[in-house]
């Protein structure tokens, strides 16, 4: 179920190539979902966003404390930090469709 | 319509409110799809994180694949948990191991060391190494990493790690046995191995000390290995090792002078190659003394020298007679060079003069590995004969068998020849002896039937019948005379008087002589030499050579032909000689007889001067005369050659010693005529009765007054007794108790006018060593004729 958020400011997608993308993954350890979720944002980055996106793993098994940092409740979740608004999608990724619908990433660029 | 304006904050909080509810609902949908398989709890101290279900799986499976061994402990020892790899290494099911103690399956010996393993406090991790006991009891080695586990419960957990450490182990093992069996190597190796780094020895093994000449290894290590090497040598070992170093190949094996810690100097053999010593870059070396191969080498080196540069032939055959082997002597004599004769066989040499069983029994001897010795004749490749000496010698293995034939053989032709040259001699000498003998004995008898046929002849009446068959008895007495002249002559026991000649006055003096021998179909050649030196030689005996020469030349032409007599003065230095067997270094006179008659063969050659020998048809010739001649020539310290080809004519070259001294004399003597008589007083001194009263006869029938005497004191007595004189004394030689010169002395003594006439027919040995013979001595030879007797008597008498 998409969510929207609303009075974002920045509801506009600015996708366009110029921009980097600040994404950061929680993951616990080395749980099945957690490497499928890394893989998956790793594919989709390479494919959309190749030479501008950064992404930070953040194992919340080495250390929980983070997790309220984006008030994580469940592992694994996807924030998108950069470009603001900021996104939030749980899961492992696996469903491109929602994950990019999610981002904003659509088709197009 | 107005209704009063929402509070903007109210607002706002119930955006945000549905924002955190859409949130949560997000979260709640994806945790209840199974999206996620982790949580953020609250806990305690903070937040925890849960992992849900299957969120342990990939941890899970590294501990069940690994091959160590894990197990997770209580804090009492008890075994929480552990994987596949240590239930087969225990060889247990899992439900024999879960919830039991640990130190269980452990060895004994390390329950103390885990008791403190357990027992220590802290975090940090924990190592020792044990044996875990399997199900049967067999114990394991394992390298054991223990540590603290901070869990859920309160309980404390340790986590081991247990490596296997067989495999190690035995690697190790392994190891240790690689470099035993190195070392062993080293240290039994009966070469010198030696490593040097940085100029000096860092290893030597046991035979490399006592190579270099050191008790133990450690007297040599530190040791700058130059001090070892030669100083000869040392600036090429040190660039030899330099190029080694920087990779150039084929430098080794490498020969080289080292010395000892004694400064003995050792030949050796090296091989040495680059490798790392510690960590630094070193030269391993082997080192073989070579010392004794060096010597054996020298010694074989010498060994070959001499067999080829020996005159002996040296030839050597593998087992079947192929000539493996020929040394430059062989070349020499047989004429076939080295590459032809290797490969080939011994019988190439084959000359036919032995047969076939001669070589079976040869064969038969050597191959039953005894050596054979013996002469036999083999051919050169020239195709000319030679006589060798052989020895032939088989060598065998250590297992007896043969494996090559050794002939060690000396040419022996010209051995041969000078043997038969001897016994030649020899020969000629025997028989020399027994014709002397008998000759002599003849001659007294040949003397009674001379004189008395002469004075017979004397009382008889020319016209009758008797006086012919008297002159037949008197002409057959003289030529038996003659030809014991010619006995004697080459019996060499002819009584001579050598007189100083010049040869070619001789010559032609004889020419006469020698045109009435060779008649006339036969032309007469002279080629006087000139300013020849004088000879010295009896005239009746050159007489004779010339006229036997001249005989046998007109017996070969056998018809019309040409005989040629040259006279040359030629010498013979010690080179010429050498180098020419059958002369003999001296000044010489040359006397060259040459007719163009049908020449000799090689056959004839070899017996042509043995006495009695003769190609002439029986009764044509008595087979004396070349002897003669060759006694003459031997009896005058010369030598003769023959050169003849059949078809080609004959050459004789009689070389005759310069005489020493001056001096020609005519010393011919002249037949003359009717034998004068006298009527002086003889008196005859001679033991044999017969020779006696001939003599008395003869010389009455001369006229003389005689006195006979059959001992020298007869003879004295006879003297004594005599008043008037007595003008000449006929005496024997040789008599027993007196020798005719001390007579001869004693009656001179006595009647100083006394002359002496000497006779004999005794040999000229015989005389010499009595004294006689010396020049000008009168001298009868017996048996000698009326008419030589009067003579002589005459001429001693007047003279």
């Amino acid at each position: 179920m998409k969510t929207e958020a609303k009075g974002d400011p920045a509801m506009v997608s600015t996708t366009n190539s110029d921009v980097q993308w600040t994404l950061r993954l929680y993951v616990a350890g080395q749980t099945p979902k957690s490497l499928t979720a890394f893989d998956n944002l790793k594919s989709l980055c390479e494919d959309r966003l190749k030479g501008h996106y950064s992404i930070e793993v953040i194992d919340l098994l080495k250390n929980p404390r983070l997790a309220k940092d984006d008030q994580i409740l469940a592992i694994p979740t996807l924030v998108r930090r950069l470009p603001l608004p900021v996104r939030r999608i749980i899961g492992d990724l696996s469903n491109i469709e929602r994950v990019l619908v999610g981002l904003d990433l659509r088709e197009k660029h | 319509m107005t209704r009063g304006t929402p509070d903007p904050e109210l607002l706002a909080e119930i955006d945000n409110l549905r924002l955190r509810l859409a949130e949560a609902e997000e979260t709640l949908a994806a945790i209840r799809s199974g999206e996620v398989d982790a949580l953020v709890m609250a806990g305690d101290h903070g937040e925890k994180i849960q992992i849900l279900g299957e969120g342990d799986l990939i941890y899970r499976q590294f501990i069940e694949t690994l091959s160590e061994g894990t197990v997770t402990l209580s804090k009492n020892g008890d075994i929480l948990s552990c994987n596949a790899a240590l239930a087969k290494t225990l060889h247990r099911p899992l439900v024999q191991i879960l919830g039991t103690a640990m130190r269980d399956h452990l060895s004994p010996e390390d329950h103390e060391a885990f008791g403190a393993v357990l027992a220590q406090a802290g975090t940090e991790s924990r190592r020792l190494k044990i044996h875990l006991k399997t199900a049967e009891g067999f114990l394991v080695p394992v390298y054991l990493s223990a540590t603290q586990l901070r869990s859920a419960t309160p309980e404390l957990v340790l986590c081991l790690v247990l490596t296997d450490l067989e495999e190690v182990i035995s690697a190790e093992t392994t190891l240790r046995e690689s470099e035993h069996r190195y070392r062993e190597l080293l240290e039994l190796a009966p070469v010198g191995i030696a490593v040097y780094s940085e100029g000096k020895i860092v290893f030597t093994n046991p035979a490399g000390a006592r190579l270099l000449g050191a008790s133990s290894e450690s007297l040599l290590v530190g040791k700058p290995i130059a001090d070892f090497i030669h100083p000869d040598g040392l600036e090429a070992a040190q660039s030899r090792m330099r190029r080694m170093m920087a990779g150039e190949t084929g430098l080794y094996p490498a020969e080289d002078v080292f010395l000892k810690l004694d400064g003995t100097p050792i030949n050796v053999e090296l091989i040495s190659a680059p490798l790392h010593y510690k960590g630094i870059p070193a030269v391993q070396t082997i080192i073989t003394d070579i010392t004794r191969r060096k010597r054996d080498e020298a010694e074989r080196e010498r060994l070959m020298r001499a067999i080829e540069q020996a005159g002996e032939i040296v030839i050597i055959t593998d087992p079947d007679g192929t000539i493996q082997y020929v040394n430059p002597a062989f070349e020499n004599v047989t004429g076939y060079s080295r590459q032809e004769a290797i490969g080939g066989n011994p019988r190439m040499l084959k000359s036919g003069e032995q047969d076939q069983a001669f070589y079976n029994g040869l064969w038969q001897i050597i191959s039953s590995g005894k050596t054979w010795r013996g002469t036999m004749v083999n051919r050169r490749k020239d195709g000319k004969n030679y006589t060798e000496d052989a020895t032939i010698t088989p060598v065998s293995d250590a297992g007896g068998r043969i494996v090559s034939y050794v002939g060690v053989n000396r040419d022996i032709s010209a051995q041969r020849l000078l043997e038969d040259r001897l016994r030649q001699a020899q020969k000629m000498e025997t028989v020399g002896q027994l014709a002397g003998g008998v000759a002599h004995d003849f001659n007294n008898m040949l003397q009674v039937i001379i004189t008395y046929a002469e004075m017979s002849l004397a009382k008889v009446d020319p016209e009758q019948p008797l006086h012919k068959y008297l002159m037949e008895i008197r002409r057959a007495a003289q030529r038996s005379a003659e030809i014991t002249g010619q006995l004697l002559a080459f019996a060499r026991k002819q009584t001579v008087s050598p007189k100083i000649l010049d040869l070619n006055l001789a010559l032609a003096s004889a020419q006469k002589m020698i045109q009435r021998l060779i008649g006339e179909d036969i032309d007469l050649v002279s080629q006087p030499g000139r300013e020849l030196w004088k000879v010295k030689i009896d005239p009746a005996q050159l007489d004779q050579v010339l006229a036997n020469l001249a005989v046998n030349a007109r017996d070969a032409i056998g018809g019309v032909g040409k005989l040629t007599i040259g006279t040359e003065k030629v010498s013979f230095d010690k080179e010429f000689c050498a180098t020419n067997p059958g002369f003999l270094p001296g000044e010489y006179l040359l006397l060259a007889v040459s007719d163009n008659g049908g020449g000799m063969d090689r056959e004839t050659l070899s017996h042509l001067f043995e006495p009695f020998f003769t190609t002439k048809a029986p009764g044509k010739g008595t087979g004396l005369g070349l002897a003669t001649v060759y006694g003459i020539v031997k009896q005058n310290n010369g030598f003769i050659n023959v050169y003849s080809e059949p078809g080609e004519g004959s050459t004789f070259k009689v070389y005759l010693p310069r005489a020493e001294g001056e001096g020609a004399d005519k010393g011919m003597e002249v037949e003359g005529a009717a034998p004068r008589g006298g009527t002086e007083t003889v008196l005859v001194v001679e033991d044999e009765a017969a020779i006696l009263e001939l003599a008395r006869e003869s010389l009455e029938h001369l006229g003389y007054t005689v006195l006979v005497a059959k001992s020298p004191e007869e003879a004295i007595r006879r003297s004594q007794e005599q008043a008037g004189p007595i003008q000449l004394l006929i005496t024997d030689v040789v008599m027993p108790q007196m020798n005719g010169r001390h007579l001869a002395e004693r009656l001179t003594s006595v009647r100083p006018r006394l002359k002496c006439l000497y006779m004999s027919g005794y040999t000229a040995d015989v005389i010499a060593h009595r004294g006689v013979l010396d020049e000008g001595v009168r001298f009868i030879s017996k048996p000698f004729s009326l008419r030589v007797l009067a003579g002589k008597v005459r001429e001693v008498l007047d003279g």
